[in-house]
């Protein structure tokens, strides 16, 4: 119980920290002369561009929790339609060969493909990351929930009349919820490194601030990396990513043990 | 449904998806490319042609499909050659460099289960979700701070072992995790085995081996889709490593909005990628024994 209420916590903040973003670096203006050292009014420098360093990393916090988020919510979705979906024996053969048939299919260069029609939002990355990195695991709910479906409890429970959606709700989902749960985190952690990995690369959106644009433009800018300032943005936009996807990762792993 | 359906219809997605992602974010490429207003509506009509862009959709599919089959599917804006023949040339390097990684990564992993053990330290399985792209990024570094690898683009001996470099330090802990995983899995039933060697003093690096061997198969399979998993994220590894393979030829296509090259060095890449898990799936079903004894 203090695991799930500590994950929580941890969810929690990471949505606290999207909202402190958007009100303290709701933009970050060119006004400084490019790559300045840390200082006390520029505490991570000044990006290659003019901008306060510090300024894009927290706006840019909110593109890897975004993503996150959304993945978090397509993961849910997905899996949750195929636990339901496994109730049934010829639904769960569909979901079957649907995830065999789309697990397999590249992810990061079908993202990076997506850029030539758009240039994907965070939000948009998380929701196709969530559902692509979620099929595996949509197999394995379908296969759980078929088990649990065939116990002995559950015909005891249709015997005595239960509806259908009581018996998902009371005996399939909980007995399940522990491997979505860890598909889930999978899926929102691999979210918030994609959405880096494509920023990095100029593929992402280009109005969003992000923290793996951060690090893409310290390294294009030649020399960038040599400098304090450029060094300092890229650990610090690095560890952050990093470190956002291990704690939406244990997050959602530990609600669900 | 069977593999061989399964494998059709996931080549043809793919093929679908390069084509339609080409097709939609073509438009007309050359509005993007600022050539329009010097065009007449001749010389459009003529490049338009050539470029398949006068076709509709279903028979502009067909005929990608067919051109990928025949290794002509057309030239590339960026390069002015044809596309499939710049994604031939690219794609020996892509298999040399993340062969050679992965080969290097399910060795190692192996070596350390028989002279560590299957037990993975808490900081290995932390590393195991980093991406490849964090270790890039440090051969990036190091190419400013110490000169090596090189920079500038290429697929040299040297951009080629940083390649390596990258590819084993992204896979063996996953491969190690992953091996761990496979010898902890209690359906494999191998704790009576270990047991049974340790009460008759049999050296802890031989119970090792022979755990190792019990669990090849499940490996080797698991190991089959983890390749094909960085085969295809090579369109993100090679553009930061400036390495000249099928990867960068990708990343240069969709930067450049050069839809015919995209979608070739696409199809070539998710298709490779997409057989490689196949494969392992395949491998999976035939050699492991949780599954065959079912």
């Amino acid at each position: 119980m203090e695991k799930r209420a500590a994950s929580l916590a941890v969810l929690a903040s990471l949505a606290i920290l999207v909202i402190i973003s958007y009100v303290y670096a709701p933009s970050c203006p060119i006004a400084f002369a490019p790559l300045e050292p840390p200082s006390r009014s520029h505490p991570l420098g000044t990006d290659p561009v003019g901008r306060d360093a510090l300024c894009e990393v927290l706006a840019g916090i909110r593109a890897s929790v975004e993503a996150a988020f959304a993945a978090l919510a397509a993961s849910l979705a997905v899996l949750s339609a195929s636990l339901l979906a496994g109730v049934s024996a010829r639904a769960g053969r569909l979901v079957d060969s649907v995830a065999a048939l789309v697990a397999g299919l590249p992810r990061m260069s079908l993202l990076m493909m997506l850029a030539l029609v758009t240039r994907l939002s965070p939000i948009g990355i998380g929701l196709l990351i969530g559902s692509l990195a979620s099929l595996q695991g949509a197999r394995a709910a379908a296969t759980r929930a078929r088990q649990v479906a065939r116990s002995l409890y559950v015909e005891a429970a249709r015997a005595i009349g239960a509806p259908w959606y009581r018996i998902v709700a009371r005996h399939i989902a909980p007995n399940t919820w522990s491997s979505i749960a860890s598909y889930a985190s999978i899926a929102s952690s691999a979210a918030v490194y994609a959405e880096a990995g494509l920023s990095m690369l100029g593929l992402g959106s280009p109005a969003t601030p992000s923290l793996g644009k951060v690090a893409g433009l310290v390294l294009l800018t030649p020399g960038a990396v040599l400098t304090e300032a450029g060094l300092a943005q890229l650990v610090a936009s690095l560890a952050l990513v990093a470190a956002i996807a291990m704690l939406m990762y244990l997050a959602v792993r530990l609600i669900g043990s | 449904m069977g593999l061989v359906a399964e494998l059709v219809l996931g080549l043809l997605l793919i093929a679908v998806l390069a084509y339609v992602s080409a097709r939609a974010g073509l438009g007309n490429p050359f509005t993007g490319l600022g050539a329009e207003q010097g065009l007449g509506p001749e010389e459009l009509r003529v490049l338009r042609h050539v470029y398949g862009l006068d076709e509709p959709v279903p028979r502009g599919l067909l005929s990608f499909i067919y051109g990928v089959l025949r290794a002509d599917t057309g030239p590339s804006i960026l390069y002015n050659k044809p596309a499939f023949a710049l994604a031939e040339e690219a794609l020996p390097w892509t298999l040399l460099g993340i062969g050679a990684g992965f080969l290097a990564a399910y060795a190692s992993a192996a070596l350390w289960v028989v002279l560590l053990g299957p037990g993975v330290p808490r900081p290995v399985r932390g590393l195991s979700f980093l991406p490849g792209y964090f270790y890039a990024v440090l051969m990036l570094l190091s190419s400013w701070w110490l000169g090596w690898p090189p920079a500038l683009p290429g697929h040299g001996a040297e951009k080629l072992a940083a390649y390596v470099l990258v590819v084993w330090l992204a896979l063996w802990p996953r491969l190690l995790h992953g091996l761990a995983g496979i010898v902890e899995d209690p359906g494999l039933e191998l704790a009576s085995v270990t047991q049974a060697m340790r009460a008759i003093g049999a050296p802890e690096h031989r119970v090792n081996a022979r755990l190792l061997r019990t669990v090849l198969a499940p490996y080797t399979a698991y190991a089959a889709t983890m390749l094909g998993m960085v085969l295809e994220r090579s369109a993100i590894l090679e553009p930061l490593l400036g390495y000249t393979g099928l990867g960068l030829l990708l990343y240069r296509g969709v930067a450049s909005a050069d839809p015919v090259l995209a979608a070739t060095a696409f199809t070539l890449l998710g298709a490779i990628a997409y057989l490689v898990v196949v494969a392992g799936r395949l491998a999976e079903r035939l050699l492991d024994p949780r599954l065959s004894r079912r």
